[in-house]
């Protein structure tokens, strides 16, 4: 039944052989692995490449300009030559919606990262120095969430007066407080972890512990946090516009296209419909992507 | 100890598998495992993580949820075959289980009290649910019982919790107890009192028990009968002292060799080379093959069967073939 | 003599009063040797361990060092020492950073004590063959290894710097019993090829007996015996230590063992027990240990223990 070599003794290249290696993986190919099998994840991923290839290329690629007036095609039907209409002056919806998305898509991402910026850097020495300097800092955070943020950003744009680069400050200045709370939440964790210990022991300085050892472990949360922010301050961006306190005329940002269609909405619901449809999907997107990242950088998951 | 000459049984398992699907593939935590509880004895699980000692259990438990996929041929608790229905009836009455962190079974804004009486009702506890309980605290050593039930649960060391836990699963009177590392997370001196309770209360109720534990000496001291484990399958199974006295596979001698001699001589100890397995990757052979010192070819390839070397003593490992 | 402790004592203040964890500890360790500390969980056997290797600042006593008062050096001042004094850690998951390879772990402390930056590499796999890992190893990420070959890797690293003493705290209560052999052996082994000093710090009684010179048994923040290990073992005279190591579970069904239980648990630090702090749960307490203040004393040959009346 068994051959008599069957019951010889493993010679040591034979063990050898036996000791399959899985390949070497890093932390973020690992989570980019996970992230690749959440669906909804990735349908988010996809629209947001989606929409910054459309609103860097588009305008470029389009037969009209977007502020191209035709008074010819005034308020005119999705049709084969304006995909998404026209608005009043003739301009095609299509090329407006995707030059509003650089506007968008901009402040979404400029106002987070400065946000992005004071956050980590107020969190992070809330949470690394601790005692007292973390008393005082994170009161001025609560005082800061106690007043609705849409207050200041209303206030600081009256002061600094409507146009693109004021919402980028405006927004940065006024959404860092989630992003500090959040940031400071990791560093507490991270500076009590055995292995920063293990740094302390080893000689390491602050900086060193700071920069080698901490941070680089609350990137997973810092970029989900990132990842809901940016929808945040896109829509903040809308509703700005939207009122009246955002970017002007003739330049258009989704909530500037919401906002002009919405006198005639009863008449031509395309005008308001495309805009507003763009704002929700994009944000819907950023959503599901921000979701995916939390579970696939989350490192209480990873076995 | 108590004694195995009644040879009646309380659960039967036949041929287990569990399986796990994780994003990084299958595992199979539990392969071809069977064993047999008899009356008033003590069976003991040893083995490392890993080794699918728990998963073993909980499976048997139905425990496991939709997380994995449990097959076996044969599922008796006191010669009736146990249905997914039938075990949950069972869980907390006939059968009850006791978890290494008592902190994760209680809930920690009802007294404990409370709980404990919660736990007869649910199983509809014929006579005074809270004398039961009163009783079955000062049972196990936490009195004044009346005034320790209004507490809650932060206000017990983790001793007591442990103690509660155990009031908890002997209120109904089960036939089976199935302890899972219970005295892991506890000092040794705290070890020793529960593992004491635990042995007077069989005594006293002739309760059957499984005692799932990485630890040796706890093994040891307590069952009747043992099965190691290891990579999913039964390595060794055997009578106590047949175990520790005339090891048989590989892996349970290693295992006993790799700790301290008790006498307390300073030889260097022989530890098992290698690293445990590697559950995603499995040998196609025996699990142990990549460490174990007397491995053969057909190791690697096949896996062994079950030898008998005496009508307690078995071993599956191709040594025992040959 | 490697390292002289002298009273040290080091408390926390919580919301619910003052945590004594260390309260008057002394011992001494001498070159090469190795120190066992035991006790169970809230004894300060951990928080000892980290107040000599300046993890806490003590509030009391004294360490020496190598012949220097290292208890209140800045931690500017600490850095030479810091090279000379290494640790390893309990929970190999926890303690080494999962963004860094297991070579970038290990030559971190190069790094930080400033050697030549070209003998890095060549250190970093020398270290490596020196644990059992291979060279090949070293761009891999924590997660890749299992629970042994971490430890090992946290070894590496606490050797990086080349160190007299290694202080372990737990090292392999976290590891599985068949891997715990393969780090006491290897431990063993560097310690006479590289003439190391250990303090090593455990639960398991019969491994700090197996690795240990001498043995200190401490209980709430007090030493209550220290002896040569086989001599604690085989004649212990505390009533604790007789107790603890009664508890001790063997692996021999045969074995005849006669536990000497103990009531309760370990008090609180916040409010211990006045006089002799285990009095409450002492098998032998008297009504005077509730009043006197027990202070180890040479029993013979070498042999300190804190209570009077054995």
């Amino acid at each position: 039944m068994y051959d008599t070599e069957d019951f010889l003794p493993l010679t040591p290249e034979e063990r050898e052989s036996s000791e399959a290696l899985r390949p070497s993986r890093t932390y973020w190919a690992d989570a980019w692995s996970r992230l690749k099998d959440d669906r909804a994840a990735m349908f988010g991923l996809a629209v947001i490449l989606a929409v910054i290839v459309l609103a860097v290329l588009g305008p470029v690629f389009s037969r009209y300009e977007y502020d191209g007036m035709d008074f010819n095609v005034s308020n005119d039907p999705p049709s084969l030559a304006h995909w998404f209409g026209c608005d009043m002056f003739g301009r095609d919806l299509f090329v407006r919606v995707m030059y509003g998305a650089r506007i968008s898509l901009a402040v979404g991402f400029i106002a987070s990262f400065i946000s992005l910026f004071i956050g980590v850097v107020y969190g992070g020495i809330s949470g690394y120095v601790g005692g007292k300097l973390d008393d005082v800092m994170m009161r001025v955070v609560d005082v800061i969430y106690s007043v609705p943020a849409m207050i200041y950003v209303i206030l600081l744009m009256v002061v600094v007066g409507p146009g693109l680069s004021s919402i980028f400050i405006t927004l940065g200045i006024s959404y860092w407080a989630p992003m500090a709370r959040m940031v400071r939440a990791e560093v507490m964790r991270l500076k009590n972890e055995e292995f920063v210990t293990s740094a302390r022991v080893a000689g390491a300085s602050s900086a060193r512990i700071l920069f080698r050892h901490i941070i680089p472990n609350a990137m997973g949360a810092v970029i989900v946090t990132l990842t809901f922010s940016v929808p945040g301050a896109i829509f903040t961006e809308a509703f700005l516009s939207f009122v009246g306190l955002g970017v002007s005329a003739p330049m258009a940002s989704w909530g500037v296209l919401s906002s002009d269609a919405v006198p005639a909405m009863a008449i031509y619901p395309w005008q308001l419909f495309f805009p507003a449809g763009a704002i929700s999907i994009t944000i819907l997107a950023f959503n599901f992507l921000g979701d995916g990242l939390r579970d696939a950088l989350d490192p209480k998951l990873r076995k | 100890m108590s004694n195995v000459a009644i040879a009646d049984e309380i659960l039967r398992v036949d041929n287990l598998h569990t399986t796990f699907t994780t994003s990084a593939g299958e595992v199979k935590a539990v392969e071809g495992v069977s064993f047999t509880v008899r009356r008033g004895e003590v069976l003991g699980i040893a083995g490392e993580s890993g080794s699918g000692k728990s998963a073993t259990m909980l499976s048997v438990m139905g425990l496991l949820g939709e997380a994995g996929l449990v097959s076996y041929d044969r599922l008796d608790f006191m010669g009736e075959s146990l249905t997914p229905e039938s075990v949950k009836a069972l869980r907390g009455d006939k059968i009850a289980m006791v978890f290494q962190d008592p902190m994760t079974s209680l809930n920690p804004v009802l007294s404990v009290g409370y709980q404990l009486e919660e736990a007869l009702r649910r199983h509809h506890w014929q006579g005074n649910i809270h004398e039961r309980v009163a009783e079955m605290m000062t049972k196990v050593g936490i009195v004044p019982a009346e005034e320790r039930m209004r507490q809650y649960p932060h206000e017990f060391s983790g001793g007591q919790r442990q103690r509660l836990m155990i009031a908890m699963s002997i209120l109904c009177n089960p036939e089976l107890l199935i302890a899972d590392e219970p005295t892991t997370a506890l000092d040794v001196t705290v070890q020793a009192q529960i593992l004491g309770l635990l042995r007077e209360i069989r005594e006293s109720s002739g309760m059957s028990m499984i005692l799932i534990t990485h630890d040796l000496g706890v093994i040891a001291g307590e069952a009747d009968r043992v099965i190691v484990m290891y990579g999913g399958r039964v390595m060794e199974e055997g009578t106590a002292r047949e175990i520790f006295k005339s090891p048989a596979h590989p892996y349970t001698r290693g295992l006993l060799r790799s700790v301290p001699k008790a006498d307390g001589s300073r030889e260097r100890l022989i530890p098992i080379e290698g690293q445990p397995p590697d559950l995603l990757n499995p040998p196609e052979g025996c699990p142990f093959v990549k460490r174990c010192p007397e491995a053969m070819r057909i190791c690697l390839r096949r896996k062994p069967e079950a030898s008998c070397i005496s009508d307690t003593h078995k071993f599956s490992c191709w040594k025992g073939a040959m | 003599m490697m390292l002289e402790v002298d009273g040290l004592t080091k408390y926390f203040d919580t919301p619910s009063g003052r945590v004594h964890s260390v309260d008057g500890v002394s011992f001494t360790v001498s070159k090469g040797e190795t120190l066992g500390l035991v006790g169970e969980s809230g004894c300060g056997k951990s928080t000892t361990a980290r107040t000599i290797i300046r993890l806490y600042d003590p509030d009391g006593g004294r360490i020496i060092f190598g012949g220097h008062d290292i208890t209140h050096a800045t931690q500017r001042k600490l850095l030479p020492f810091r090279r000379r004094m290494q640790m390893i850690f309990q929970d190999p998951y926890a303690s080494l950073n999962p963004r860094m390879t297991a070579g970038e772990i290990i030559r971190e402390p190069m790094i930080i004590h400033s050697i030549p930056k070209d003998e890095h590499t060549d250190r970093v796999s020398h270290l490596l063959k020196l644990v059992g890992l291979n060279s090949e190893q070293a761009g891999r990420y924590p997660h890749e290894f299992s629970g042994g070959q971490r430890q090992r890797i946290g070894i590496a690293r606490a050797l990086a710097a080349e160190p007299e003493m290694l202080i372990c705290d737990e090292p392999i209560s976290a590891l599985d019993v068949s891997i715990q052999a393969q780090i006491v052996n290897m431990l063993e082994d560097l310690q006479e090829s590289l003439g190391l000093t250990y303090l090593f710090i455990a639960h398991d009684l019969s491994m700090v007996r197996h690795i240990s010179t001498r043995v200190a048994v401490m209980y709430l923040g007090n030493i209550v015996e220290l002896a040569g290990s086989d001599e604690l073992y085989t004649r212990p005279l505390h009533p604790y230590t007789v107790s603890l190591l009664s508890s001790v579970p063997v692996p021999d069904p045969t074995a005849q063992r006669h536990i000497i239980p103990l009531k309760g648990e370990i008090p609180s630090a916040i409010n211990p027990p006045s006089g002799c702090k285990f009095h409450t749960r002492c098998p032998k307490a008297k009504p005077e240990c509730s009043q006197l203040r027990p202070e180890l004393s040479d029993k013979g040959s070498g042999h300190f223990c804190s209570c009077p009346f054995v």
